[in-house]
């Protein structure tokens, strides 16, 4: 009884897309995904712990990223996390239709006059 | 490095928090609960912020997230979103992910969860819409069933919302009214006595356990005149503090104010109760500081109580609340402030924070010690009562009966709910014979039992979900009709019965109720065919174990109807005699009315007048034979008492000398037909300056002169010594059921009395009197209204309409009781022909006679019937006995009863097999045979 079709565009959040644009540069532990994505965000998203690793698992098990564990500096032992193919794969196809809809904003915008608020 | 003690308290919390993590699922803890830990220790560096905060904000954070992943499993689950729908996305093949070594278990477990709540959440889905499916598939069928049990559900909803306003509803628009009790005064003999002002005043100011938070009330008739109309309405004579005790602000302008408490005779101020103030005054909010006539005098209206708010006395709905102050303006000829011996009060206390009823019982039995201290001569026998507002109801005294009665209803609408239940359980059955193939074909496939159970009970549930807000709609139109029920009485009765919250969840529970009693017995039955003959096709012939199931049912079924005929049989037969019991007076063409010259400000010189010429104007109507006036009307639930001393009898220790009396005229005993047995009525010479005179009934004599001539012997009451000058038959004064009691008149004349009701015999029908005697009373005074102005039987009827009431209800209920069982035997037996066909036919095509057909299917039904009248008439023998306090004057093992019930449901059950006998009989073999 599959209902959904391959055109669906399933949903994909802007903070899970964050993820996967991070660990797009190579793995990372928790608490360097939280800073990372801080600071390309300028401070606007910025998760809970418990907000992130909810995150982390929900990705983990549509199969888009896996924990891969890792020394560190310090004696803990963290877990980094690596971006799959398919995540790999996912990712480009959601930067590309976040590219066109931004493209298709931006090209609307310039058409017209700049409005006086 | 972080010092010591706060690393000691970091690790601590961190314990809490490790707590914490149990909420979220395995596979998360494996993977990444000592990420989370970590970082939120991160967190918690003690240099960064408060360690608590930070502690309670981590906490927050871990419960919220863990209930989110849980969210998200689920989600996953029902919207199916996995790797696989990514990979469909972006139209790549699904690499195999490169995890780690130890991965592999962890999707193992992933996938097992999954498995296991897709199992969940898809058997739920697959149920209930196959349920859908089957519900649509079969509308005839589905009808059936819903309808059946919309009947039994909504009988119940609404029944059971009658006793939910009488004995369980809180009181409305009153704060807190489990803190309220009522308190009522002990006498030997006696429970429940009302109480007088000056005792409602002391327990008021002395019983600490109320803290002064105690109201009295009580009803007042009183004569209204506003805007032009002239009425006597029931108001309600409150204490000062009423409103504040009950935590009932009025709407509009005030309560009463505690100088309202004092001064008696000096605050002629009312308050509208709100739903007589929407009535008599259209909800006119300037009604406030108007002045209107109560009892020919001017009183102003203060306040208009709050919506929906109506005193402490459920289903009874003031239309206005006057001080208890102003007694005497609203009774006049009495002064019952000051007088101790008078109770007549209702009191209600609320108790002070903190008290138990325990301690106010303490508290109540130590003020009436002090009380017998003050007042030795009231106080010397008797004692305080005191029930808590949950277990007031009505009044105490007829609680049980309240009970009682709800108890009875309640059990009879049960009864019928689980004939419809069985009903349905049959056409469940039925269709699981037919299903059987299905059932065989999935057993064998490997589908667990259980699993079809759960199937069928989903459906049932289905059923009865459907049924319960069918029902609910059934419940609400006749709790609408019954909201629109007056009765014939004074009193403002309000049912104002609704389906509340308490309803809704009876309903609720019921109907799961029933869907599991209805659906179990098919379900388990279904899921366990013979597999073979079942995939055979053979299922339909003669299911024994099935079958049997079915007779029992039907059986049951008969009997239940039979124990309900019987029972609203017994109670019809019982009111059936109450009403033709010998009341000792001639209730036809007779026509009541009643004056009050009290209340329009006449004294008794001009009472008098006012009476002697009412008298003659109405004796002189046309089509009058006699006219009599009394206090009291008989059988209306109204008594008085005073106590007698004979002289020369010595009451027992526990005897009440206690006799009840009413206050009549010259003409009332002919007026009334009750013929003198000795003596001689009262007459005009019996009047104030005459030796004082009374008349007693036969049971009195009986009781203290027995077998005595007593004309001319002396009585002692009411501080006077009274010779007998008549005796009369003993007759029925308060209710139909009392035993013989003895009773005494006393003349108008000597004891005096303002309100009085006229008994006018009439020579045809007495209501095209009323006018008349209307007119005759406003050519003497035309501002007197005219009270109660209706025929005896009408006032008999009130005081039996509850019975009435009852019986109509139960006959009812009884009949649609028969209707249900004789669907249920009808389509059994039909259904037993249709799955016979092929036997029938090969009984026909050998040769059976028509007749012998017909016979072996009637002999067949009968049989299940006879067993279960049997069966119903034992349990009905039951129940009569636990009926005996409750029927009046009928054996409870009553032969009209107990043969003409079981006759007629036999005639009906006979009807219910004759039509698929018939249908048997004119079976054509040819197509029978090939059916097959």
């Amino acid at each position: 009884m599959a209902r959904h079709s391959t055109t669906k565009r399933p949903p994909l959040k802007p903070v899970e897309f964050l993820v996967l644009a991070i660990l797009e540069n190579g793995p990372l532990h928790g608490y360097g995904i939280v800073q990372e994505m801080s600071s390309r965000t300028e401070g606007r998203i910025s998760p809970r712990p418990g907000d992130l690793y909810r995150i982390l698992y929900r990705l983990d098990q549509w199969g888009l990223l896996v924990p891969d564990d890792r020394e560190t500096a310090d004696e803990r032992r963290r877990s980094y996390y690596r971006l799959t193919d398919l995540g790999g794969r996912v990712l480009l196809s959601e930067a590309e239709f976040l590219a066109k809809m931004a493209e298709d904003t931006l090209a609307k915008r310039t058409d017209r006059p700049a409005e006086v608020v | 490095m972080t010092p010591q003690p706060a690393r000691r308290r970091a690790a601590r919390l961190g314990f809490s928090h490790r707590l914490l993590l149990r909420l979220y699922p395995k596979q998360f803890r494996d993977s990444y609960g000592q990420d989370l830990l970590w970082q939120l220790e991160d967190m918690r560096d003690p240099g960064r912020a408060n360690p608590i905060g930070l502690w309670f904000r981590g906490s927050w954070d871990l419960a919220r997230s863990a209930l989110g992943v849980r969210a998200d499993s689920v989600r996953n689950c029902l919207f199916r979103t996995d790797q696989r729908l990514w990979a469909r996305v972006t139209a790549g093949n699904i690499a195999a992910p490169n995890r780690g070594p130890n991965q592999s278990n962890v999707e193992m477990n992933m996938s097992a969860q999954r498995t296991r709540l897709q199992t969940v959440f898809g058997n739920l889905r697959h149920d209930l819409s196959f349920a859908i499916r089957m519900l649509l598939k079969n509308p005839m069928f589905t009808a059936a069933a819903v309808l059946t049990l919309a009947l039994g559900i909504g009988l119940n909803a609404a029944v059971f919302s009658a006793v939910n306003a009488m004995l369980f509803r809180p009181l409305p628009g009153v704060v807190n009214d489990g803190e309220l009790v009522h308190l009522y005064r002990d006498w030997p003999g006696m429970s429940w006595g009302s109480n007088s002002i000056p005792h409602y005043q002391d327990i008021r100011d002395r019983v600490e356990a109320f803290d002064g938070q105690v109201l009295a009330w009580t009803f007042a008739p009183v004569s209204l005149s506003a805007d032009g109309v002239n009425e006597r309405i029931m108001a309600n004579m409150v204490s000062a503090n009423y409103f504040d005790v009950l935590g009932a602000a009025p709407i509009l302008g005030r309560g009463f104010l505690p100088n309202e408490a004092n001064d008696p005779g000096a605050h002629r101020v009312i308050v509208l109760g709100h739903s007589f103030w929407q009535g008599r005054f259209g909800g006119d909010p300037s009604v406030v500081g108007r002045t209107v006539t109560l009892n020919g005098q001017s009183w102003m209206v203060v306040g208009v109580a709050k919506e929906g708010f109506k005193g402490t006395m459920p289903m009874i709905d003031p239309p206005m609340y006057v001080p208890l102050m102003m007694q005497r303006e609203l009774i006049p000829g009495y002064d019952l402030i000051v007088a101790r011996g008078n109770n007549w009060m209702n009191v209600v206390g609320r108790l002070a924070p903190g008290v138990t009823t325990d301690l106010c019982r303490q508290h109540l039995d130590a003020t009436v010690l002090q009380l017998r201290d003050d007042h030795p001569d009231h106080y010397d026998n008797n004692g305080i009562s005191m029930v808590p507002q949950a277990e007031a109801g009505l009044h105490p005294m007829i609680r049980s009966a309240q009970v009682g009665m709800s108890a009875l209803t309640m059990v009879v609408v049960a009864f019928l709910l689980m004939i419809a239940c069985i009903n349905v359980a049959n056409l469940f059955l039925a269709r699981a014979g037919e299903r059987r193939k299905e059932m065989g074909i999935r057993l064998s496939l490997g589908a667990k039992r259980s699993r079809i159970i759960t199937q069928l009970l989903t459906e049932s549930l289905l059923f009865a979900t459907i049924a319960c807000a069918a029902g609910l709609i059934l419940a609400y139109w006749a709790v609408g009709f019954a909201n629109t029920l007056t009765l014939p009485m004074d009193f403002p009765v309000d049912f104002d019965l609704t389906l509340d919250r308490n309803v809704l969840l009876f309903s609720a529970a019921l109907s799961v109720l029933t869907g599991i009693l209805f659906g179990l017995a098919p379900a388990l039955q279904a899921s366990r065919p013979d597999t073979v003959t079942s995939l055979k096709g053979e299922a339909s012939r003669e299911p024994g174990g099935k079958h049997r199931l079915v007779r029992t049912l039907v059986v049951l079924q008969t009997a239940l109807s039979i124990v309900l005929l019987i029972s609203s049989g017994l109670f019809l037969r019982g009111l059936q005699s109450a009403t033709n019991v010998d009341k000792g007076f001639d209730e036809n063409n007779l026509l009541l009315a009643s004056v009050d010259p009290g209340l329009q400000g006449y004294d008794r010189e001009r009472s008098e007048v006012f009476y002697r010429e009412l008298t003659a104007g109405l004796s002189a109507l046309p089509g009058v034979k006699a006219v009599g006036f009394a206090r009291m009307v008989p059988l209306t639930l109204n008594s008085s008492d005073q106590g007698v001393g004979i002289p020369g009898y010595e009451p027992g220790p526990d005897e009440s000398m206690s006799i009840r009396y009413n206050i009549v005229t010259s003409g009332y005993f002919v007026a009334m037909g009750i013929p003198m047995l000795s003596g001689r009525p009262f007459l005009d010479m019996d009047d104030r300056d005459g030796a004082p005179v009374l008349i007693v009934n036969q049971q009195f004599v009986n009781r203290f002169w027995p077998g005595e001539d007593v004309v001319g012997r002396i009585v002692r009451t009411g501080g006077e010594e009274r010779e007998i000058v008549g005796v009369v038959p003993t007759g029925k004064y308060f209710s139909l059921g009392e035993e013989p009691s003895a009773f005494m008149y006393l003349p108008q004349s000597q004891d005096w009395s303002y309100p009085m009701t006229a008994h006018v015999r009439t020579t045809g029908d007495p209501n095209e009197l009323a006018v008349s005697v209307r007119r005759e009373v406003q050519r003497l005074d035309a501002s007197m209204p005219v009270a109660d102005l209706r025929t005896m039987t009408n006032t008999l009827g009130v005081s039996l309409f509850p019975a009435r009431l009852g019986g109509a209800a139960l006959g009812i209920f009884g009949i649609l009781g028969m209707i249900l069982a004789a669907v249920g035997i009808y389509s059994v037996m039909a259904y037993s022909v249709s799955q016979r066909t092929h036997e029938i036919g090969i009984r026909v095509a050998l040769g059976a006679a028509t007749g012998a057909v017909v016979g072996m299917v009637i002999k067949k039904g009968m049989t299940m019937v006879g067993v279960g009248v049997v069966l119903g008439a034992g349990l009905a023998l039951g129940a009569g006995n636990l009926m005996q306090g409750m029927i009046y004057g009928v054996s409870a093992i009553d032969p009209i009863t107990f043969l003409g019930v079981p006759s007629v449901l036999c005639t009906v059950a006979l009807l219910a097999t004759y039509l698929p006998a018939r249908r048997a009989a004119s079976i054509d073999p040819m197509k029978a045979l090939r059916a097959e």
